[in-house]
């Protein structure tokens, strides 16, 4: 009697030291990895965009991946048909961005037109045309602005080297060809500071070149390096979107292995519901922003907007879309800057003008925004998006802090992910007794 | 029981981690798959598809497997070990219903829907369990229709043996204590 009761305490002071060698175990391993995987992070934050872009079409792209597999398609095939869609997608978006990139001279032109443009526009919304002293708003918000509009004029100003280009570009084209330009770079030549009526504006802008010539000179050596790093480092995007769609539960099988026996099923369950949760939010996301961007670009082409310009500027206001709150006044933006220096509309509405162009471009943004709100958001993401607006705004203003724009565009989606994961584990752990 | 798999269930956790070429071998997996019930039907190749959404689970003498009220989301096949399946009474006590061996499974309504478990299961002695998640089956649904309404097919016939078994000692219980249903 007294061995079995002696081998009973002996066995169960066992097993209580080896709870508490695991535990002190566990805790190490998991404190270890998680310095780890900080670390690398912060050393291959330039890396993070890539894959986590790869990792999230490869995510959105399974649903395609099983009905390509239910219909009969072996599952390498049908991995490789999506990377060649893929591929084929960022080769003709990368085109269409190539395309809409300008040649020197055409810079120039622009530089030359946009400046001619933001000033036509100040002046009539200011009522600064010609006898004109400026109107109320003008009164009221003039001396804020006039130095804003000094700024762009000097960044615009062409240099003596681009105007001396410029100069030749028009004495060797036809005299009737460029009638616009021609009048817009002679302006330019004439044009002086809102703030100070006597200087002209190339005189100070040839200050201000001349402080930037050795930066730009040093920059321009390291462009080639520069832009071949870019290159390798965006290649591990469809190398990520190829892991992932080939992947075959092996990653979750992999991640369920570390979990102890106790939290097994309830592993499963989380992972089940947050993968549901979010895979629902990210697809309703992606439809909406389609769905915005169609809007947006079928409402400026109404205006009178160029169609290929419009297309662009309606993804990047679909895009701009998934960030709450933010997103719709950077779409405006982005829109309204195009409004102001458009060099012509050609709108079916009769209404519409290069004068009032800007005002219909916000109301086609209000419009956009009605219909998102009242149509595309209920019926795509239902409530999957109820974040309280302060943890919006906080979550939008850290990301924008940690990585610039990009971090602006993914702190919503992030903040949503976290939600979701600690919202459902503490569901399941609560359901399987597992804490109060 | 081998060095290997001895090794092994002494060290549930990093059993799992560094699993042995066994477990990962998807034919062996599959003749045991084939033994049971619910997969008797299926090919070598739909075997495979089903070994593929299988975890392989590691549990010591006196563990529990599941509790009885905790949601139910996998149903266990036993690989090697002895299982106890029972309700939990007042005061610690339990009612045995089973002693499972491998081979056999259990927890097999989880499969069907998400309504807590009816009874407990403790593992007797030093057990391997092959798990089946009710999200994968759903999904293989999805995928592959032919083998789920394969196994959903059996598993109806498995659910209503046991439920004709379960009556049948239910009349003979009654009939010992003198009552007729």
């Amino acid at each position: 009697m007294d061995v079995v009761s002696g081998s009973g305490l002996s066995d169960q002071e066992s097993r209580r030291k080896r709870t508490v060698r695991s535990r002190i175990i566990y805790t190490i391993t998991i404190a270890g990895a998680l310095i780890i995987i900080i670390n690398l992070l912060i050393f291959l934050r330039p890396l993070l965009l890539p894959v986590v872009l790869g990792i999230l079409a490869a995510y959105l792209c399974q649903p395609l991946l099983n009905l390509l597999y239910r219909n009969g398609l072996p599952r390498g095939v049908s991995v490789m048909i999506l990377l060649g869609g893929f591929l084929l997608t960022i080769f003709m978006l990368a085109r269409y961005v190539v395309d809409l990139i300008p040649d020197e001279m055409e810079q120039l032109q622009y530089k030359v037109s946009v400046q001619e443009n933001i000033n036509d526009r100040y002046q009539y919304y200011m009522g600064l045309s010609e006898d004109e002293d400026g109107n109320i708003i003008y009164s009221i918000f003039g001396p804020e602005l006039d130095p804003l509009m000094d700024s762009a004029n000097q960044w615009l100003q062409l240099s003596p080297v681009e105007s001396e280009f410029m100069a030749q570009f028009l004495n060797e084209s036809r005299p009737q060809d460029y009638e616009r330009l021609r009048e817009a770079y002679a302006n330019q030549q004439t044009r002086t500071l809102y703030t100070e009526p006597d200087v002209l504006v190339s005189d100070r802008a040839l200050e201000i070149s001349r402080d930037d010539q050795l930066a730009e000179t040093e920059g321009e050596s390291s462009l080639i390096l520069s832009t071949l790093n870019v290159l390798s480092i965006w290649l591990v995007m469809p190398v990520m979107f190829l892991f992932f769609l080939m992947d075959n539960g092996q990653i979750r099988k992999g991640f369920i292995a570390l979990v102890p026996n106790n939290y097994f099923e309830m592993s499963l369950t989380v992972l089940n519901n947050v993968d549901r949760a979010i895979g629902n939010y990210l697809r309703g996301t992606l439809i909406e922003t389609l769905l915005m961007t169609l809007t947006v670009w079928i409402l400026l082409v109404l205006i009178g907007f160029d169609i290929r310009i419009a297309f662009f500027l309606a993804l990047l206001s679909g895009i701009a879309n998934i960030i709450p709150i933010f997103g719709m006044f950077i779409g405006i933006g982005v829109c309204v800057i195009y409004a102001l220096i458009a060099e012509d509309v050609s709108s079916i509405l009769p209404f519409v003008n290069l004068e009032n162009l800007v005002i219909w471009t916000v109301i086609a943004h209000i419009i956009a925004q009605a219909v998102d709100n009242a149509v595309f958001k209920p019926f795509i993401l239902g409530r999957a998006v109820a974040l309280h607006p302060i943890t919006v705004f906080l979550g939008a203003i850290a990301g924008s802090m940690l990585f610039g724009f990009i971090g602006l565009l993914f702190a919503i989606p992030a903040i949503v992910v976290f939600k979701e994961i600690f919202t459902t584990f503490f569901k399941e752990m609560k359901a399987y007794f597992l804490i109060y | 029981m081998t060095k290997q798999s001895k090794k092994e269930s002494q060290d549930p956790f990093w059993g799992n981690v560094f699993k042995s070429g066994k477990s990962d071998d998807s034919g062996i997996d599959s003749k045991l798959l084939g033994k049971i019930p619910i997969f008797k039907n299926l090919t070598g190749r739909e075997l495979k598809a089903v070994s593929e959404i299988l975890y392989d689970r590691k549990y010591e003498a006196g563990e529990s497997i599941f509790l009885m009220n905790q949601p139910g989301a996998a149903m266990f096949i036993i690989r090697s070990g002895r299982v106890q399946i029972c309700i939990e009474g007042e005061n610690e006590k339990r009612a045995v219903l089973a002693e499972l061996e491998e081979g056999n499974f259990f927890g097999e309504i989880a499969l069907l829907e998400n309504s807590p478990r009816s009874a407990s299961a403790y593992a007797l002695t030093n057990t391997e369990l092959l798990a089946v998640f009710r999200s994968d089956l759903d999904k293989l649904i999805s995928k592959e229709p032919y083998i789920a309404a394969k196994i959903m097919k059996q598993l109806a016939v498995v659910i209503g043996v046991r439920l004709k078994e379960t009556n049948k000692m239910l009349n003979q219980q009654s009939q010992k204590d003198g009552k007729k249903i």
